[in-house]
């Protein structure tokens, strides 16, 4: 016969399996909001970059000379399609008329005299709103660009006019700043914020999953206590022969079961998310070559870390519903939890540790679920001392919650205190 | 006969309230004792004390001998509870419900789990609606599954809160007739509360009338009517209690 723990953990699996907002909430959602998420920014992206090889621009050119005509033929040459509108064409535009272009370009009458005598010429763009999304704008701010660089152009002739003979960019240019970087002993040619920015994302994506996870997990196993207690069964569960103890670890280890299978779907959710928007943006920085990959050992002392917390902050939030008498209830005084969930992945995405001032710091080692995040940036630095640290602490923590939860299960607290959300009469009352 | 509760001068106190005070009695083993009162007279706390859910502040309870406040998990084995407001877990079936409940227990000689679970499902006579979700159920199919799941281990002990109330008279009719036959076919002790006293008068064997925690009296139903010289049990309750016709209408 299987040992009563293995009834609780079935029975456990069974009931959040068959539950469809559990079930929708953690498997179901990230495998396809992810995804989606992913196929939606990169539909997106690509949809921002045919606007860019497709512009069609009315040109109202007051112009009579050749700088006008070349600075058209320029944009043409970059993609951009011309029609040709009068000047007339654009206020009717303003009171309403389409036209079917996405913008107009007005050259000013005197543009080529401006330009051959060193003056300023003007051109300007008029760029009719009608969706308000973000392609709109693209669009003038890609034909904005092509003008700056004829602008380039023009400013290249008056200096070579001025200096004959001497080279135009340095003249541009007096002091050109190098930035590169050491990684692990070796100089690489990229700046800091591009190796930093770039190990942001990919070594971040693990911590805000985990932090996701944890949540959800917490919820789960406060829900799994809250709801013995709404639905009444808690009595009975108690008055059978099975320890305390073990309805306890049962309760834990059946949502560490669920959770393992979520941790699956929310990764596998989130890397397609990840690849989709990532793939046309990867900017040349190949972090493996410098060294910066997880290491295997990296990897198992994240995964060790991530079970510990997740077994401290399913203890948690069991120990914090067994005071509640409802799921709603136990909800609601769960984000109790969700604070040091969040303040380490928050802070830490910013700043490393070490930077942040003493008392900050001690604050931040005291909550064992920062060790996860600690993890995910050593594992590309190697130093894991910290993290071994924090996994022994972490091991000290879970066992004195797991310790206060085991006696607060074994005493009739269980059955009578009470957390009261009202404040009149203290944290604690007592249901006869 | 055996004696199988024996409590002396039981009291429980909560902060400034009294649950129960100074309460004593004796079960035999093989008889249905029924504890009637109304709400708050000290019932549920009495029960919750002997399955070892609640301690008491003092005096002390056994169970076949063994103190419910010093070893309550030996008092478990031979204990089965059925509490006024159970439930069952909505998302398992009532043959799942009922095979989760008896993996939990400790099986006695030449006992299986399925055979304890072939009895519960005989007790629950849910016909094939025992493979339905229990959140499918009616109120009255879900308390025949209790029943029987707190009678299908042939417990020592049965302690039931409240077993047949709220429900309609045809589920109330076979959850007492199932109480009954287990005590006559099986020896199950069976400790009950109830605020119907015609059903006490049906099914127990003796009562004890609890009152604002304590216990008033104690006896057959026809010692009890005969005593008091009261028709049936609710008088005798009455008379017990030296309500009057004006504390009656108080309420009103």
């Amino acid at each position: 016969m299987p040992r009563p723990i293995f009834k609780i953990i079935k029975k456990e699996v069974l009931e959040m399996v068959r539950d469809p907002r559990l079930l929708l909430g953690m498997i179901i959602v990230p495998l396809l909001m992810f995804p989606m998420m992913g196929l939606t920014m990169s539909a997106s992206i690509s949809s921002i970059e045919d606007t860019a090889t497709s512009i069609d621009l009315g040109v109202v050119n007051m112009d009579d000379g050749s700088r006008s005509g070349e600075l058209v033929s320029f944009l043409i040459a970059r993609g951009v399609n011309d029609h040709y509108y009068s000047y007339s064409d654009i206020s009717l535009m303003v009171n309403g008329t389409e036209y079917p272009v996405d913008m107009f370009i007005l050259i000013e009458p005197d543009f080529t005299e401006s330009i051959e005598s060193n003056g300023n010429a003007t051109v300007v763009l008029i760029t009719p709103l009608k969706t308000y999304s973000i392609s709109e704008s693209i669009s003038s701010d890609i034909v904005t660009g092509y003008i700056i660089e004829y602008q380039q152009s023009i400013l290249d002739e008056r200096i070579a006019t001025a200096f004959p003979g001497q080279d135009v960019s340095s003249i541009i240019t007096p002091i050109t700043v190098g930035s590169l970087s050491v990684v692990k002993g070796e100089i690489v040619n990229n700046t800091p914020s591009e190796i930093t920015n770039q190990m942001m994302l990919q070594s971040l994506m693990i911590p805000m999953v985990l932090m996701i996870l944890l949540i959800m997990a917490a919820q789960l196993a406060a829900t799994s206590v809250a709801m013995e207690k709404e639905e009444k069964t808690l009595e009975t569960l108690l008055t059978t022969p099975v320890p305390r103890s073990t309805i306890l670890f049962g309760k834990i280890a059946g949502v560490v079961v669920i959770s393992a299978v979520a941790v699956v779907a929310y990764v596998v959710g989130f890397s397609f998310y990840m690849s989709s928007i990532m793939g046309a943006e990867s900017a040349g920085i190949d972090l493996t070559s410098m060294g910066l990959v997880p290491s295997t050992t990296g990897l198992v002392i994240l995964l060790a870390t991530l079970f510990l917390s997740m077994v401290s902050a399913l203890s948690l939030s069991v120990l914090v519903a067994s005071f509640t008498e409802d799921v709603r209830s136990a909800q609601a005084i769960l984000g109790v939890i969700y604070v040091p969930i969040l303040i380490p992945a928050i802070v830490l995405m910013l700043v490393a540790i070490s930077q942040l001032p003493g008392i900050a710091q001690t604050a931040m080692l005291a909550i064992p679920f920062t060790y996860p995040v600690l993890a995910s940036k050593s594992m590309y630095t190697g130093d894991f001392s910290l993290v071994l640290f924090g996994m022994i602490y972490q091991i000290i923590f879970t066992v004195i919650i797991i310790y206060v939860a085991s006696w607060f299960f074994s005493s009739e607290k269980i059955m009578t205190a009470r957390l009261s959300l009202k404040g009149s009469k203290g944290i604690f009352s007592k249901k006869l | 006969m055996a004696i199988a509760v024996e409590i002396s001068n039981l009291s429980k106190h909560y902060k400034n309230v009294t649950a129960l005070s100074d309460l004593s009695l004796k079960i035999n083993e093989g008889e249905i004792f029924g504890l009637i009162g109304p709400n708050g007279a000290g019932k549920s706390t009495t029960l919750k004390i002997l399955t070892t859910l609640l301690k008491p502040t003092s005096g002390n309870a056994n169970i076949f001998g063994v103190d419910v406040a010093q070893d309550p998990e030996s008092v478990r084995k031979s204990i089965s509870y059925l509490p006024e407001e159970a439930g069952s877990y909505k998302q398992l079936t009532g043959r799942e419900y009922l095979e989760f409940m008896a993996g939990l227990l400790s099986l006695q000689e030449n006992e299986t789990t399925e055979n304890i679970v072939n009895r519960g499902v005989e007790l629950a006579s849910l016909g094939s609606r025992i493979d339905d979700r229990t959140k499918e159920y009616s109120k009255g199919m879900r308390r025949k599954l209790l029943i029987a799941r707190a009678l299908m281990s042939n417990p020592r002990l049965a302690v039931l809160d409240e077993p047949a109330s709220g429900l309609d008279v045809k589920h109330a009719f076979y959850v007492r007739r199932i109480i009954k036959d287990c005590v006559k076919n099986l020896g199950t002790t069976v400790l009950l509360s109830s605020h119907n006293m015609l059903e006490v008068e049906y099914l127990c064997d003796r009562v004890g009338l609890l009152d604002e925690g304590r216990l008033l009296d104690l006896g057959t139903p026809a010692e009890l009517t005969a005593k008091y010289s009261a028709e049936n049990l609710e008088e005798v309750f009455i008379k017990a209690t030296g309500t009057t016709s004006e504390h009656l209408g108080e309420g009103i």
